[in-house]
């Protein structure tokens, strides 16, 4: 045996060492986005990552100065809507195609994957029209449901990959058992899938949180903005004072990362639960 | 899921059915990249002479935000009252959504108001629009003055003098460098900086030749603007913008560096003095502006001249087809562009007005009135910046980057301006 | 759960069931019914619009006319569509086999010699993923700054000087950019891999645990092979990013300078919103929709590739 630095072997803790290393050159943005919102105005464009003293001035002046709650609220029912609503239209959706079989999936699926490759800027344009027509501008349904469109298909093959793989007995004892297929969706397929549901569902959340080009344009009354679009508001007013920007940045960055922080395991348990097989 | 579904279904109920509450007040609703402290002032003095109006504001960032937010409210006919543009081309885009100024404004401030517009404005408020239509479809707010920026503190500690000759210019930069400092910082990343620099020294080379050359009544070939794009190419290979010019931004990076005493120069405008009215923290330089004054760009080789003053419109605003539906949003607009609304922006020395008989009042430094009483001289003889069709800035901007890099030959690069002009004149 | 969910009457038996296959598709068709009038109200039909605008011309009087494919000849004959086609396929060339070859090596590194820390890595990598692009434009711009940036500010101590900034030079600014969304994306493709390779049968990893060269070359020729699904759907996941790609251009270049680093995000969304022409706009995004159906069927009909699917793969 050889001798063990902090319950390490040797050749594990050069691994270690290792990967620290390109944590730590990997964590140089993140840590500079902190270090900046903590910078005050003379020092802020300051060629280090690190400057002394620290403030929290940045943090005080934006708190005070801004209706931030107003603003993660609005965030918080858009996205935790589109989630519930995605993981909704999606599970039933494959569930149709793969458990209850359909002819011309592949066409289904070549069109759903198509989609989602459409990038945003194309479609903004007929989207304000649709909304405006439908009275939905300035209304969380106006962006609820964009986001639900477009982010149903990525569930729906995340979704019905994983179903396809689940034994194809346990379909066919709750069909002889009796169960409508209503009833095989409820107890026997979601059940089955709950690590793709929550995996289905922390995605979601984190691309719903973090999308602003559709927000800008719905939510148009400062009284109805989401959280991200909140920086390209304020830019100007601290156009001085980049600091405050970042600490703004900074306010916005860290509750979708301590939610990461909290439901990473759940995360990777439904990627290792085979969401996306390896 | 059953329990989710139910959720689900509560939740848009509610929210499908909420809608923001409308008061009984009348209310005009405005949209801008226009500073949000300052406009908050406006709004609020426009508020206390009219009670019974309420002005509803939302800020953008130019771009992407803005445009992308103007366009698609456009597409889905849901533009606001009241909402900000420059002339030319960005008022040409939204032209068949806006409503005709002449008649509100002559009933308003008398037959002889536009006089009362500096010369500049009042050309290119007009600009682009169809040969015959003398309709003003943007009223302007706020004029501006290109000028190149120095840190006069920074000057005196380096025993630098203002720059007489381009010579001078560069010596000046060398001596900046070699004390620490950013030269002069260009955000060559920003198309807007670039063209104003270019505006600069092609309106020295020949005055007003640039505006021709987008009518398409001179080339862009000649020999003046030829020069001129040499001109640009020697700011940056003689050392006189800072190294990676190009990936850099005007804002925040380095207006905030200049602010803070790390940059000697930066080709900026006459709205830079409303730096020392942002909230404090302030830096020594820009509290009352001290540490700051400006020239003009000084005489290039073979030239004895410095560049005559470029500028013309800031910021104005229009007033939409739905504007045009609600009295109240001429009301502020009249107020914004030329009354109480536009003394607040003032007297942050936002910027310097369009028309004739406004100053800023309260807190202002001698220094600060001499500087204004400066542009304001300046201002009347001002040369067009503006562009009068988007197309052509565009390409301008791609030129002047393709140039600045060492990537095309000032001739390649007009070429293809040229060729971008012919095709937007003849569609 | 009670049966006034569903039009199906309870107790039925798979017999019962099977020759009624009228009433079946049409229950059916009620699972699908959500999912698809999302889509075709909120996808489709901007599709539709989107085309339709690739086939007029708005004059300068507002008024629209068809001028069939006249948008897609110019559109093709536009020096600046080529450039960006050349950035796209760059762009998905090098960031999605970078992004699989760090992301899978740290994955390898953490799966397979980590115990407590395991939980710390795995999120820590994956940050920048989570973070918003506001602040990765910023923030990158002021490392890429020469003169005063950060990059510079420590490279000195290594004696080299930066005389240029990656993002202004029409020769690097793709690249520059290329290098921040391998350093956002990695961490993606790290943690697909890692729960490839705590998907694998515990006999291969044993005998990859061999020390020395042969338990290298057993991982690389056992161990790659067995991660084929994963890699496969990174592949598309990537393509559908790369098509995607819009923020991080426009925020740090806005495309420039001179274009060299446009893509089609920026593209599109400078002829649309910068250019006021929504028909070059739109018959930009029918291309790329074209390009996406494309791509799309050549990965079904070559690869098999398919998000998850197991069944393709083996």
């Amino acid at each position: 045996m050889t001798t063990r630095i902090a319950g390490l072997e040797p050749a594990n803790l050069t691994v270690h060492l290792g990967l620290g290393l390109v944590l730590l050159l990997w964590m140089v943005p993140e840590a500079y986005m902190v270090s900046i919102a903590m910078r005050a105005p003379e020092t802020v464009f300051d060629p280090t990552l690190f400057t002394w003293p620290l403030t929290f001035d940045n943090f005080v002046t934006v708190i005070k100065d801004n209706p931030l709650p107003s603003f993660f609220l609005n965030s918080l029912i858009v996205t935790v809507a589109t989630v519930i609503l995605v993981l909704a239209v999606s599970s039933l959706f494959a569930f149709a195609v793969a458990v209850l079989r359909l002819p011309g999936t592949t066409v289904l699926y070549a069109v759903l994957l198509t989609t989602l490759m459409v990038p945003m800027a194309s479609l903004v344009l007929p989207l304000a029209i649709l909304l405006k027509t439908f009275g939905w501008v300035n209304r969380y349904v106006g962006l609820i449901f964009p986001y639900v469109a477009l982010g149903a298909p990525f569930a729906v093959v995340i979704l019905k990959a994983f179903m396809e793989d689940a034994p194809k007995e346990l379909f066919e004892a709750a069909r002889v058992d009796g169960c409508t297929p209503w009833q095989t969706f409820i107890h026997v397929t979601l059940p089955l899938v709950r690590p793709a549901l929550v995996f289905v569902a922390i995605w979601q959340f984190i691309v719903t949180w973090n999308e602003f080009f559709l927000a800008l344009i719905v939510m148009t009354e400062n009284e109805m903005k989401t959280v991200t679009i909140v920086p390209m508001q304020y830019s100007g007013l601290y156009m001085a004072n980049p600091g405050a920007l970042f600490a703004i940045l900074t306010i916005i960055a860290l509750p979708l990362i301590g939610l990461y922080v909290l439901v990473q395991r759940a995360f990777v348990r439904g990627l290792l639960a085979g969401a996306v097989k390896g | 899921m059953k329990r989710t579904i139910a959720l689900a279904t509560i939740l848009l109920t509610s929210v499908a059915g909420f809608a923001p509450l409308k008061a009984d007040q009348k209310e005009v609703t405005v949209w801008s990249w226009f500073v949000q402290s300052t406009m908050q002032n406006s709004i609020k003095a426009f508020e206390k002479a009219h009670p019974d109006i309420k002005v509803k504001y939302t800020y953008y960032n130019y771009s992407p935000e803005y445009i992308t937010a103007l366009k698609a409210a456009s597409a889905s006919d849901s533009l606001p009252d009241v909402i900000g543009l420059q002339p030319g081309s960005l008022t040409q885009q939204y032209r068949p959504q806006l409503e005709a100024l002449n008649g509100p404004a002559a009933k308003d401030w008398g037959d002889g108001w536009q006089d009362k517009m500096f010369p500049v404005n009042r050309k290119q408020i007009l600009m682009g629009n169809p040969p015959g239509d003398q309709n003003i479809y943007i009223l302007p707010q706020e004029s501006q003055d290109l000028v190149i920026w120095y840190n006069t503190k920074i000057f005196e500690k380096l025993g630098i003098t203002v720059p007489k000759t381009y010579g001078d210019l560069v010596a000046a930069a060398k001596t900046l460098t070699k004390g620490g400092i950013i030269p002069m910082f260009q955000g060559a990343a920003d198309g807007w900086q670039n063209e104003n620099v270019y505006l600069m020294l092609a309106n020295q080379r020949a005055a007003g030749l640039v505006d021709k050359a987008q009518k398409g009544e001179a080339p862009w070939s000649s020999p003046e603007l030829l020069q001129a794009m040499k001109d640009w190419r020697a700011l940056f290979t003689d050392g006189v913008f800072q190294q990676g010019a190009l990936g850099a931004h005007a804002y925040p990076t380095g207006a905030q560096l200049f602010s803070q005493g790390r940059v000697g120069m930066m080709a900026l405008g006459s709205w830079w003095m409303q730096e020392s009215k942002f909230p404090p923290p302030r830096s020594q330089y820009v509290q009352n502006m001290d540490g700051f004054d400006f020239f003009y760009m000084p005489a290039l080789n073979g030239s004895d001249h410095a560049s005559p003053p470029v500028g013309g419109v800031d910021i104005g605003y229009g007033l939409t087809k739905n504007g045009g539906r609600n009295p109240s949003a001429w009301t502020f607009l009249a107020s914004l562009t030329n009354g109480e609304g536009l003394q607040e922006a003032l007297n942050d020395l936002n910027d310097l007005p369009a028309f004739v008989g406004h100053e800023p009042k309260g807190d202002v430094s001698p220094h600060v009135k001499a500087m204004y009483d400066r542009f304001m001289a300046d201002l009347p003889k001002a040369e067009n910046q503006r562009f009068a069709i988007p197309a052509i800035a565009d390409a301008l901007d791609s030129a002047l980057a393709a140039v600045a890099s060492g990537s095309q030959q000032p001739e390649d690069a007009l070429k293809a301006v040229q060729d971008a002009t012919d095709k937007a004149l003849k569609s | 759960m009670s049966q006034t969910l569903t039009a199906s009457p309870a107790g039925r038996t798979l017999a019962e069931i099977r020759p009624h296959r009228g009433r079946r598709q049409g229950t059916v068709y009620l699972f699908l019914l959500p999912a698809t009038a999302f889509f075709i109200g909120f996808v489709a039909y901007p599709i539709l619009w989107v085309f339709d605008e690739s086939l007029m011309r708005a004059g300068s009087d507002g008024v629209r006319h068809f001028v069939g494919l006249g948008n897609y000849l110019a559109t093709l004959q536009d020096p600046i569509f080529w450039l960006v086609l050349r950035n796209m396929a760059l762009w998905g060339l090098i960031t999605i086999p970078v992004q699989m070859l760090i992301g899978g090596l740290i994955a390898w590194f953490i799966e397979r010699h980590t115990q407590q820390w395991r939980g710390f890595f795995r999120t820590m990598f994956f940050l920048p993923v989570v973070t918003s692009v506001s602040v990765v434009s910023l923030v990158w711009a002021q490392i890429y700054a020469p003169y005063y940036g950060i990059a510079q500010n420590y490279l000195q101590v290594l004696g080299i000087t930066m005389t240029d900034s990656a993002l202004g030079n029409p020769a690097t600014s793709i690249y520059a950019l290329i290098v921040v969304n391998i350093w956002q994306w990695t961490g993606f493709s790290m943690l697909m891999y890692v729960a490839g390779i705590a998907n694998l049968p515990s006999e291969v990893l044993d005998a990859a645990r061999i020390d020395g060269a042969r338990g290298m070359r057993l991982a690389g020729s056992v161990v790659v092979p067995m991660l084929a699904p994963v890699t496969k759907s990174l592949l598309l996941l990537g393509i559908i990013g790369t098509l995607q790609t819009f923020p991080i251009v426009q925020l740090m270049t806005g495309g420039g300078p001179s274009h060299s680093s446009e893509v089609f995000g920026t593209d599109i969304f400078r002829q649309s919103f910068v250019l006021g022409d929504t028909n070059t706009g739109a018959t930009l995004s029918v291309i790329v929709l074209a390009l996406a159906f494309g791509l799309t069927l050549a990965q079904i009909v070559f690869l098999g590739a398919r998000l998850g699917g197991r069944r393709a793969a083996r």
